[in-house]
């Protein structure tokens, strides 16, 4: 496998011990991040183009956003408010689900929930939506019905959602970025880009024993909540995004619920749902899962650490759980998995969760790519259709 | 001071207090925040026609645990409150009107809750400030309520209680428009306790409310919680037509025994005043209660929430201490 620690690895001969920047590395794409997205659009980019590179600021890929944010994949249920979005899911849930079959966890009941007090569907809206896009939905059973408290919650619907295992997820990305023969280097940072002509973009790296230059003709950023900081420190115009620092907890779920994940609509509510990369459940709530959020313009470009010590808020996130679902209070916490949270101004309006494509950002051919929900991976090839205009030549 | 594992949650319905609510923002922090680990201030904004609503968001920036719910208009104090009641998640709740109640009885109430009182309920200790006519009315009203009407108000009681997990669960299942909470956390039972305390006046005085708005209150209180009144209209309608009963008997022996029934238009007269005036009463009851069938039949809800927002204290100021580094010589 083509893994390595900084130095790069070339294919084909040994490796160089050290690039210099005299004698930069050139690829034909770099992508910055090694988050799903990342790695997919390597492999694409693969296709039409011979030397692709991933440099990822961790240790290992697939660390980020597509191990902390929930690992669900679903037909669309969280969208009445963004029928597009819905649809999308709608379209390409099977399609991940069959592609990643072996990372798929379908062993649990999915229920929805619909609240009645502040919740902004009802449950005939919400039903009327899932048979539009064609989504399955069924009325849940009394016994799981009994579950919920009748005062607060309208009605409870049986649906179709899996989780996927973010670890196993993960070796299969390795396995097949080796298997097309994509590079990639962890434990690397990109400290900024430059313009090199008006054929090659410089890529400051720096690893923990040295720094280097890499060119490369396309750079993909997509180092989602990061890639302001990359545009920062590159002196290019920054992307209007708002952060947020989120908490999703990890909790042991009493037997009943144990194979059930649930999620209340659609207001300041709840979800849980089986995580299988630990074993365990995620509990995020609406209200207390984001702790802050910040807009790149409002102040500078600031690094939050997702990972240093904050107070939980898994006390509020149950209390207000349990008054819908009272067995809850029966949950043992674990854990959480905080994570920057990245979303476009825009969506707060609509409720939608499109992916960000920016061509040309600054740079000719640095592109910008801020993934939504991981199984719309699909909407990203047509977008590298220019690739194959270009026949992929330098 | 050592800090209570309890949830503490607080609901405070805010109508037009932007020069308020900063003051008391701080004041019902700075005792949450030495008193429990967990705990939340909810904010309701009961269509506030000034700047309330741009006030807290300022607040929500530099205060953590605080939420805002902002109704779509104005639905009234008892409305607000509720639909706090209906989304706070602490063990237990404390409602505190921004103007009048004093947020340092807060751990001194929770403390009697946390003994097992489920409802512990404020008591003013004086009407002071207020007019002849108001103080009177009261207590006629409080008099009748209790001898008439049955229903079990304690005298002189303000919004500002203490109700336990049990008794928010109770009242937020009743799905009535009308929930005139002093009424309702009796009405729920549970064990109760009250106390006396002194109200404070923030910036302004209690706004106080005209004749015919307190009028008003007290019959809706009545009209709702009583049956009453139509009770008492069926007792009045049940005596005309046992008069009337009568008189039909009267009229008939006077035409059976007299000769002459010329004159007799008094007695016409009365039984027609009488019989209307039976009538009026009877309508005007009815009516009442037509009324509020038809608001029930109505079936809307209570309260609409036009937005939620909630407190977003940046890391970078969770570490911020209450240190100035220098101290002018101002003229103070």
């Amino acid at each position: 496998m083509t893994i390595t620690n900084s130095p790069i690895f070339h294919p084909g001969g040994g490796s160089l011990t050290a690039s210099s920047p005299l004698n930069p590395s050139s690829y034909d794409a770099v992508v910055i991040g090694g988050g799903f997205f990342g790695c997919r659009i390597a492999l694409y980019l693969k296709e039409h183009l011979n030397k692709v590179l991933i440099l990822e600021k961790e240790a290992d890929v697939l660390q980020r956003a597509s191990y902390a944010n929930q690992a669900r994949v679903h037909n669309g249920y969280h969208y009445p408010r963004s029928i597009l979005t819905a649809l999308r899911s709608r379209v390409n849930f099977p399609r991940f689900v069959s592609e990643y079959r072996e990372c798929i966890d379908s062993s649990f009941d999915k229920y929805y929930a619909i609240g009645k007090i502040t919740s902004k569907v009802t449950a005939n809206q919400f039903k009327t939506f899932c048979q539009r896009i064609d989504a399955f939905i069924e009325p849940a059973p009394i016994d799981i019905k009994k579950l919920f408290n009748n005062n607060l919650i309208e009605d409870v619907f049986y649906t179709k959602e899996y989780a996927f295992d973010a670890v196993k997820l993960k070796h299969r990305m390795l396995n097949d970025i080796e298997t097309a023969g994509v590079k990639l280097r962890l434990n690397s940072k990109v400290i900024k880009l430059e313009d090199a002509d008006n054929l090659a973009i410089k890529i400051f790296v720096e690893s923990p024993d040295n720094q280097d230059i890499i060119t490369a003709k396309y750079v993909f950023n997509c180092t989602y909540s990061s890639i302001n900081h990359i545009l920062d420190r590159s002196n290019l115009p920054t992307i209007p995004l708002k952060h947020e620092l989120t908490e999703m907890a990890l909790v042991e779920v009493p037997d009943p619920i144990r194979h059930l994940g649930i999620t209340l609509m659609c207001g300041p509510f709840f979800s849980i749902m089986p995580f299988p990369a630990r074993g365990l459940h995620t509990l995020s709530h609406v209200r207390y899962t984001p702790h802050c959020f910040w807009k790149d313009e409002d102040a500078d470009v600031k690094t939050v650490n997702p990972k240093s010590g904050h107070k939980t808020n898994y006390p509020y996130m149950i209390k207000d759980a349990e008054r819908y679902i009272p067995i809850l209070s029966k949950c043992q916490y674990v854990d959480s998995i905080w994570e920057v949270k990245t979303v476009l101004p825009q969506s707060e309006v609509d409720d939608s969760r499109p992916i960000l494509f920016k061509k040309h950002h600054g740079l000719k051919n640095s592109i910008c790519v801020l993934g939504g929900k991981i199984d719309n991976i699909y909407d990203v090839p047509p977008e590298l259709k220019f690739m194959e205009l270009t026949g992929g030549v330098i | 001071m050592a800090t209570y594992d309890c949830f503490v949650s607080v609901v405070a319905p805010l109508s037009n207090d932007a020069r308020i609510v900063k003051p008391f923002v701080t004041e019902v922090m700075e005792v949450l925040r030495n008193n429990y680990a967990n705990y939340e201030l909810v904010l309701v904004n009961d269509g506030s026609e000034d700047d309330t609503a741009e006030q807290v968001c300022g607040l929500l920036k530099e205060y953590e645990c605080i939420r805002l719910l902002n109704l779509s208009r104005s639905f009234g104090t008892d409305v607000a409150i509720s639909s706090g009641l209906d989304s706070v998640i602490g063990d237990f709740v404390a409602i505190v009107l921004p103007e009048s109640d004093p947020p340092d009885l807060i751990p001194d109430l929770i403390q009697q809750a946390r003994l097992g009182y489920d409802i512990v309920i404020g008591i003013r200790n004086n009407r002071s400030g207020e007019p002849l006519w108001m103080k009177v009315g009261a207590k006629l009203f409080y008099l009748s309520c209790k001898s008439i009407f049955k229903i079990p108000l304690i005298e002189n009681a303000t919004q500002f209680r203490v109700l336990s997990r049990a008794v928010v669960n109770a009242i937020i299942q009743v799905n009535d428009k009308y929930r005139y909470l002093r009424l309702l956390s009796s009405y729920v039972g549970y064990r109760r306790k009250t106390f006396t305390y002194e109200q404070i006046r923030r910036y302004r005085r209690p706004k106080l409310k005209s004749f015919l708005e307190t009028v008003d209150i007290a019959l809706q209180v009545i009209v709702v919680n009583s049956v009453r009144p139509l009770r008492f209209a069926s007792y009045l309608g049940l005596l005309a037509s046992i008069f009337n009963i009568l008189y039909m008997g009267y009229i008939a022996l006077v035409y059976l025994f007299k000769d002459q029934v010329a004159e007799g238009w008094v007695t016409l007269s009365f039984q027609n005043a009488i019989a209307f005036f039976c009538i009026s009463i009877v309508l005007t009851i009815l009516s009442e209660y037509v009324g509020f069938i038809f608001e029930r039949l109505k079936g809307w809800p209570a309260y609409y929430i036009a937005e939620e927002k909630n407190s977003s204290v940046l890391i970078a100021d969770r570490d911020r201490r209450n240190i100035v580094k220098n101290s002018d010589n101002i003229q103070v």
